[in-house]
């Protein structure tokens, strides 16, 4: 044997050998069999040749569409997480009360007849009801599930804010009934456009649009404001931001406000798309808003937009793409278990989701 | 140590005695299930269990009051005796309706059951009062499951005066396939009992007369967008789409039907749960034309118009469509049951055999209940199924009343 044979260095594969575990052999593990269903489902899905290209692009819109309200729950959440890194679970409720202000003032309009005579301006009211409700509980939540916790760590904010899902969701019950409630259209608002051959509902349009401008003043907030500067101050160590003069407790209520507000304005795109709501519909949107923050990574406000949207389309792009090819019956009951078996996954290889980062010892 | 364990062994063994059904001789009756023994002057105790809370809590309130008004045309008494309802609440769950068959069931006066309101419960409920031997007679659980022929031992005492779902589905299969001459149909349920073994029941004999089902799909009753499983539907083109799901689905599907674009002319019907003026609210301008299948009143017995007046004058208010008339329905095959098996000794007691009262309610035969005329069968079904299709024809949730919104198109 030659020295030059005795110093080579180690291939990849072996020095991934040498220095592995049996945990990533079992994540490597994981991963193939994943990649392997994933593969088996999209071929066999795409040969059964069910659907036509129009049927997919209509699964993308929607899948946007419900992706967006997704987004905006979850900038919310994501939004009161990165600054305080509490999980306020009263969101999804916060964004109910935020659904049924605007339904009152869409009722108020209508009566007074300023829908009819200035539609465009109807929704902008509209949104402000939605989110001036959704701000007003949001500080009441602040005030009283987080406040006095402020200083303890516990996680007595986390069941304060359950019971508070509770005790918003009985009061709406008490103040408005259980039934259903239809949601005024606006006459623009109706139609349909199509644009590049696809036809567009013009509230799927709005709804988009909507969580990307929210995104967009949401980051501009946080990034060119003197109080996002103090939030970000509040975020990076709290003790230190109040040393150098910042009202904390101030800063904590606006965020609080601003996370409400998203909440308002969710509840109330969501109405518009969806036509219809209940005093228990903020529970199961509140989770999923949760999970698509906690898949883009929980604090980033980029990340929960994009969870949103890959959550919403994984829902509705799924059970066709995946499950077709293994000819599951009745494959649309199934599809949250494909978005959350996403979501399992993207944190089992990603822990801190598709854009967030690992948090530094102290921040976690 | 050794002392403790065998009187809890001891406390056990007592409480499995007092809890199992036996063979006994009472005053002039031997029964194989027990014996219920009703001292001169006591009441004849017949328990009651539905919805008292929670959402269908309307609907569990009529059928008791519906009990209450059957016993008070028997003149409150049978065989001499005064008869009491003890009414429980069973919620339209699991546990309530464990629940409210546990206290039943521990009432070892009780001598038979009405009730309960929903499936959920009964499958629960139903077992715990045949374990001590009480038979029950549901009002407004339908699902099939609980008359199978092969349902397990603890639902042979279960009878019920509402039609089982395979009638309804029997019924809407001929309406689509006979009636309207439809040949392809899809089906939605939403994963509960109820809606599954329905739209299972309307696939059976869809496709016994020749039909075909070209998709069978189901969503959760949370789910808020539909078009994808819509999507997938229309790519089946069925000329008709059943599903018998509740409200807010409902009002999703109608309204997300429209966006897409092969299922715009395609005909929905749905099941008695959406039979509602909140259907018309979440449902917007979409409800019109929407057809359901649900029980009508007004091919109930001519006994009927005269109960619902009684029910006025006796609560104030008008009964809830047809639910207080399975709870009478109810009651009167129980209080048959009891005049065919009682029997009095000579100081005046009374005395009833629970086997006895079983074979009773399950020979009833050509009773005139309010709802029609009842005939238990072999498996405890003793319906009489009076359905109806009914459209809706405006959107405008106040002018909900059965008969012009929506309106009988069928029979």
């Amino acid at each position: 044997m030659t020295a030059a044979a005795e110093t080579k260095a180690p291939g990849p594969l072996s020095e991934w050998l040498r220095r592995s575990t049996w945990v990533d052999h079992i994540l490597l593990a994981i991963r193939i069999v994943v990649a392997l269903v994933v593969l088996v489902g999209l071929v066999g899905s795409i040969a059964a040749d069910t659907y036509s290209a129009e049927s997919w692009i209509s699964f993308i819109v929607f899948g946007l569409t419900i992706g967006s309200v997704y987004a905006l729950i979850a900038l919310g959440y994501t939004m009161v997480y990165g600054i305080l890194r509490m999980i306020n679970f009263a969101h999804g409720d916060v964004m109910m009360v935020g659904s049924f202000a605007g339904l009152f003032a869409a009722n108020a309009l209508a009566g007074a007849g300023v829908t009819s005579a200035l539609p465009l301006l109807a929704l902008p009211l509209i949104l402000a009801a939605g989110m001036a409700a959704g701000a007003l509980v949001s500080i009441g939540i602040e005030r009283v599930a987080y406040r006095p916790f402020l200083h303890v760590r516990s996680l007595a904010p986390l069941i304060c804010a359950i019971g508070l899902t509770f005790i918003l969701e009985y009061s709406a019950r008490g103040l408005f009934g259980t039934r259903n409630r239809a949601y005024p259209g606006f006459g623009w608002m109706e139609g349909s456009v199509v644009v590049f051959g696809i036809t567009l509902q013009i509230v799927q349009i709005i709804a988009f649009a909507a969580a990307i401008v929210m995104l967009a003043g949401l980051l501009a907030v946080v990034r060119l404001t003197p109080l996002g500067k103090a939030m970000r101050a509040v975020a990076e160590d709290r003790d230190a931001a109040a040393l150098v003069g910042i009202d904390v407790a101030r800063v904590i209520v606006a965020t609080f406000a601003i996370g409400g507000a998203m909440a308002g304005v969710a509840g109330v795109l969501y109405a518009l798309v969806f036509k219809q709501i209940t005093v228990f519909m903020g529970f199961f949107l509140g989770v999923k808003g949760f999970a698509a923050a906690i898949l883009g990574g929980i604090g980033n406000l980029g990340g929960a937009m994009l969870g949103g949207l890959v959550l919403g389309l994984a829902e509705a792009l799924g059970p066709a793409l995946l499950l077709e090819g293994f000819h599951i019956p009745a494959p649309y009951q199934l599809k949250d278990v494909i978005g959350y078996g996403m979501l399992v996954l993207v944190l089992i290889f990603r822990p801190q989701g598709l854009l967030g980062e690992r948090l530094s010892t102290k921040r976690a | 140590m050794v002392n403790k364990s065998a009187r809890a062994w001891a406390l056990a063994a007592a409480l499995l005695a007092s809890t199992s059904v036996h063979a006994e001789t009472v005053g002039p009756v031997t029964d194989d299930l027990g014996v219920v023994e009703i001292p001169k002057g006591q009441p004849i105790l017949i328990g009651g269990y539905s919805s008292q809370s929670g959402g269908d809590t309307n609907q569990g309130i009529d059928e008791l009051r519906g009990a209450e008004i059957a016993i008070g045309d028997a003149g409150g008494s049978v065989l001499g005796f005064p008869v009491k309802l003890i009414g429980e609440d069973a919620q339209c769950t699991a546990e309530g309706g464990q629940t409210a068959a546990s206290k039943l069931a521990g009432n070892r006066q009780i001598v038979v059951v009405v009730g309960p309101s929903c499936s959920s419960g009964a499958r629960v409920g139903a077992p715990i009062l045949w374990n001590v031997g009480i038979s029950s007679i549901a009002f407004g659980a339908t699902s099939p499951a609980l008359t199978a022929p092969d349902r397990p031992d603890g639902f042979k005492g279960f009878l019920r005066s509402v039609p089982n779902d395979l009638k309804s589905g029997q019924f809407t299969a001929a309406y689509v396939y006979d009636k309207l001459g439809l040949k392809t149909a899809a089906t939605i349920h939403d994963g509960s009992p109820y809606t599954e073994q329905l739209v299972q029941a309307f696939a059976k004999d869809f496709t016994a007369k020749g039909g075909k089902i070209v998709a069978a799909e189901a969503i959760s009753p949370s789910d808020t967008d539909l078009r994808p499983v819509l999507t997938r539907i229309a790519q089946s083109k069925p000329e008709a789409i059943f599903s018998p799901v509740f409200v807010s689905s409902i009002g999703f599907l109608l309204r997300q039907k429209q966006e897409v674009p092969d299922l715009k002319n395609t005909l929905i019907i749905g099941g008695e749960g959406t039979f509602s003026a909140n259907t018309i609210e979440a449902a917007g301008p979409s409800i019109v034309g929407f057809r359901i299948v649900g029980p009508s009143t007004d091919l109930f017995s001519s006994q009927f118009p005269k109960f619902v007046e009684k029910f006025r004058s006796e609560y104030g208010e008008a009964p809830i469509g047809g639910f207080s008339a399975y709870g009478y329905d109810a009651t009167l095959l129980a209080l048959d049951a009891i005049k065919a098996v009682g029997k009095t000794d000579a100081d005046g007691n009374l005395y009833i055999g629970r086997k006895a009262l079983h074979d009773a309610l399950m020979a009833s035969k050509g009773v005139s209940g309010l709802t029609g005329t009842l005939t238990c069968d072999a498996n405890g079904d003793c319906g009489a199924a009076t359905y109806a299709i009914w459209e809706f024809v405006s959107d405008d949730p106040s002018s909900f009343s059965p008969g012009t919104n929506p309106k009988r198109i069928y029979p």
